[in-house]
């Protein structure tokens, strides 16, 4: 480049800078409008710049103008980062680290700041199952990162919290209608009001929805052999009628939730509840094909009593009082000999009943030093107690008998967290936020979870941020209970499996718009994982006799894996046009590697390296319609749940798009207080990353693995009415 | 608090008697209720605030702790300051109708920190829907009080009639 045609680029550039760096002041007014105030990430609020962690903000008008119809498509399609499998109870992953069946166990999930991690196997559903009704979500934070420093155990990912509404959002009756044809009907209905109590300001906020699926799956069959104790083709079919062939349609896949959300605030003090079932047929069942009334059911219920006060100028205490109930029942059927005990020739069922009963007090204080918020100090203690039973079964299948129980765990646990943090400003430019988590669990060295946070602000509108997070998931019940005589030993004993993690951030906004990049670096430790005993080891377990004695190989599952990961996100995202045309384009391009005691270090199955998100929405104004498109972009990942070495090459599914279009407004001059939605969900690819079926490794019947389908086509219609 | 006061900061600049009503400098009165700490303390975070923005428009910002003893008391204190702004904070809504009715006629863009306060009179109120700040403004009580928002912010704005 010549030195003239270089000035010219600078006077450029700089002709550009000036320009957008000095925007009009109205253009300044609108940014300061589209900041975002949390609270999830130091449980106190702040605006997202200055959170000590990277957190997304996922808004009503987001949900609604995009037409998502939960908070996992929400996220999925919304989150730089974020990984969310497709299949009904996908995992969440984040930063191309994700961890196959750990069904939302290592992101801790909150509503309204109450856990919904379920304490027997630690899942969490952002679907269907998250029993808060979309219209009564107010907004969704996301923290990417480890988390334990405030919240303990589960935060290995991250926090997701959903809050509700208030009733000044959520005023009058609500009734909503909405179908993705042939698939799931949804209907729901809510309301909210404020009132005036003994001279207290009141108000209350409730949601009910039930929820119908029935999606059946065209499952590519797969011939899986002969019976290994029988010797006969396998029977995958209770009638018998298989041939040693698992696939076909899955007519039974069905979802059924009935579910609901309430909250009541009077004065200084706010109840809420949440309670509701879900019965649900699983495809992914690699024992009978297409059984009816197999699968899961989940029922819940929690309260939570929240007591906030401001005792003197520098002091504020909250008082949290929390309580749970939940069961979970899941239940198969094999009619295959090779999957049952000895004598069980007609086929099994098996029986998993968990509960958990929990009742728990949360303490904190906040002291603000000198009165500003510049220097103020954060300390809790969280103390509850558990009651935990898991049992499992297998039963015969003909003639009901039950051998005894192959696995059982009940216990009375004290669980106690203490947790401290300072957040020190020193003038505009600086904040240091410094904290730390101490937990003790049962069965499991006591855990510290520390984070430090640097925020800098050089110039307006810029924020770089240094930060070093920890987090831990300790040893889940089902976990350690989980044990079958003929394939997997309890576990001697687990250690917590722990995760640190460095980032660092810079972001410019510059009016409406804001460029955000991130760099992350995390090492997870200790992970637990089934290993497949030694020979020595599988004749002392017979020996010992929790195996049978004729088992060619069994499991255990251990701290057995470790998995490094890098990478950056990167986002554009903004808005013109008085705010009506937004916009947004991110990708994450990130690396990982797990290391197992054995084997050699391997790609992390399901995870994409690279994913790309872009949205754009156009609200024409009332009456017309607001138009809205987005998309997500997972490049090539790995196929998983197949045997090490089971496909060579080894399987993988393409790159896959996803786009989601949706229009929604009022009903023109039809009836006041009526709106509606009309979405196109397309995708390329009709596959997951998810292997099903029996079969783990490749046969000359089977070349390559099963995988769970997805849908290519969806149509999405709504209504929502509104009572005066 | 210290969101508030930058977006009160941008948003007076919108109001077109702005100037003429600040002169050399913005005063502005911030009025607590010395019985709630709630109130003593945002009052305190918000003069901060003010402090550490420093100037509104290249104009010096002069924020004042006043302590609300009755509605009357509010409307001589606003004239001897000659104050330009009056930042209610929270605690005080039982007050607001009183003070809204002392304050028509005068010269002066009543804010206060929660929106509830906008239906009873004051001329701005803040809101926070789906973690982002609104505002909401009471077009009745802004022209009782010499406020006139151009319409740039007001369409910005949920307007309250």
């Amino acid at each position: 480049m010549t030195r003239n045609k270089s000035w010219l680029l600078v006077a450029a550039l700089g002709a550009f800078w000036s320009q957008t760096a000095q925007a009009d002041g109205a253009s300044e007014l609108e940014a300061l409008l589209d900041q975002k105030v949390v609270t999830a990430a130091s449980k106190s609020a702040e605006t997202a710049d200055s959170a000590p962690a990277t957190v997304a903000t996922l808004t009503a008008e987001d949900i609604r103008r995009y037409g998502f119809r939960t908070v996992a498509e929400a996220i999925r399609f919304l989150v730089p980062g974020a990984i969310l499998e497709e299949q009904p109870g996908g995992s969440f992953g984040s930063r191309s680290v994700l961890l196959p069946f750990d069904f939302g166990s290592h992101v801790l999930v909150l509503v309204d700041g109450h856990s919904i991690n379920n304490e027997v196997d630690g899942s969490a559903d952002l679907g269907s199952a998250l029993g808060v009704p979309i219209e009564l979500v107010d907004h969704v934070e996301v923290v990417l990162g480890p988390g334990s420093v405030l919240y303990g155990t589960s935060a290995m990912f991250g926090v997701v919290n959903v809050v509700t509404k208030s009733a000044r959002n959520y005023r009058k009756l609500k009734l909503t209608l909405d179908a993705e044809f042939s698939r799931q009907y949804r209907a729901a209905a809510g309301a909210g009001r404020e009132f005036t109590l003994f001279g207290s300001r009141g108000e209350f906020t409730f949601g009910l929805e039930h929820i119908e699926m029935h999606d059946p799956l065209a499952i590519t069959p797969e011939y899986v052999g002969n019976d290994a104790y029988t010797g006969v083709p396998l029977r995958t079919r209770s009638d018998g009628t298989s041939g040693g062939v698992w696939g076909g349609t899955w007519n039974n896949n069905l979802n059924r939730v009935t579910a609901g959300y309430g909250k009541v605030s009077l004065g200084h003090f706010q109840l809420a509840v949440r309670a509701g079932h879900d019965r649900s047929n699983d495809p992914t069942s690699p024992f009978d094909f297409d059984a009816p009334d197999l699968g899961y059911h989940d029922r819940w219920l929690s309260l939570d009593l929240q007591f906030r006060r401001r005792i003197s100028e520098p002091l504020e205490l909250r008082l949290r009082l929390y309580g749970d109930e939940l069961r979970r029942d899941v239940r198969w059927r094999s009619s295959a000999a090779q999957y049952c005990l000895p004598g069980q020739f007609d086929g099994c069922v098996s029986e998993s009943r968990g509960g958990a009963e929990g009742l728990g007090l949360d303490a904190q204080a906040r002291i603000d030093w000198v009165g500003n918020g510049t220097q103020s100090t954060l300390v809790g203690v969280d103390g509850r107690i558990r009651n935990v039973q898991y049992v499992s079964d297998l039963t015969n299948a003909r003639t009901g008998a039950n051998p005894g129980s192959t696995a059982y765990y009940s216990e009375i646990d004290p669980i106690l967290g203490a947790y401290a943090q300072h957040v020190a400003g020193f003038g505009r430019h600086v904040t240091l936020n410094l904290g730390s988590r101490l937990d003790v669990h049962p069965d499991t060295k006591a855990a510290l979870s520390p984070r430090a946070a640097l925020v800098y602000r050089a110039w307006p509108g810029s924020t770089l941020k240094a930060i070093y997070s920890s987090a831990f998931q300790a040893p889940l019940p089902a976990t350690l209970a989980f044990a079958q005589p003929l394939l997997v030993v309890p576990p001697d004993h687990l250690a917590s499996e722990r995760v640190r993690a460095f980032e660092l951030t810079y972001e410019q906004r510059f009016a409406t718009q804001t460029l955000h990049t991130e760099f992350f670096y995390s090492r997870w430790a200790d992970m637990v994982e089934l290993v497949q005993l030694s020979a020595t080891e599988l004749d002392r377990a017979k020996a010992e006799g929790r195996l049978l004695s004729f088992i060619p190989r069994a499991y255990q599952y251990r701290n057995a894996a470790a998995i490094e990961s890098y990478g950056v996100t990167s986002q554009w995202e903004g808005s013109l046009v008085d705010l009506r045309l937004r916009y947004a384009l991110s990708f994450t391009e990130a690396f990982s590697r797990a290391r197992r005691s054995q084997g050699a270090d391997e790609e992390l199955g399901g995870s994409p390296a690279l994913m790309i998100r872009a949205r754009v929405s156009y609200d024409l104004g009332e009456p017309w319609p607001t138009l809205a498109v987005s998309s997500v972009f997972s490049g090539r990942v790995l196929a998983y749940n197949i045997d090490a070495g089971g496909y060579s090459p080894p399987a993988t599914v393409d790159p896959r798009l996803v786009l989601l279009g949706n229009v929604s407004g009022p009903v023109p001059a039809l009836l006041p207080g009526l709106r509606y939605r009309l979405g196109l969900r397309l995708a390329t690819g009709a596959e997951s990353a998810y292997a099903i079926g029996a079969v783990r490794a490749a046969t000359p019947e089977n070349p390559t693995p099963v995988l769970f389908p997805l849908r290519r086509f969806t149509l999405l219609a709504g209504l929502e009415y509104s009572f005066e | 608090m210290s969101l508030q006061a930058k977006l009160c900061a941008k948003v007076v600049q919108y109001d077109r008697n702005f100037r003429r009503r600040a002169g050399d400098r913005v005063r502005i009165i911030v009025l607590y209720d010395t019985q709630l700490a709630d109130s003593r303390h945002a009052a305190f975070a918000l003069k901060y605030a003010f402090d550490e923005l420093g100037d509104i428009a290249g104009l010096p910002i002069s924020p004042l702790l006043v302590e609300f003893r009755d509605a009357v008391g509010v409307r001589s204190r606003v004239d001897s300051e000659a104050a330009a702004i009056v930042y209610l904070t929270p605690g005080l809504g039982a007050q607001v109708p009183a003070i809204s009715g002392v304050l028509a006629g005068a010269n002066v863009l009543s804010v206060s920190a929660l929106s509830d306060d906008v239906k009873n009179g004051i001329v701005l109120g803040f809101d926070l829907v789906s973690s982002q700040p609104k505002l909401w403004v009471n077009l009745s009580a802004a022209q009782r009080q010499n406020v006139a928002f151009e319409s740039q912010a007001l369409k910005l704005m949920k307007v309250f009639r």
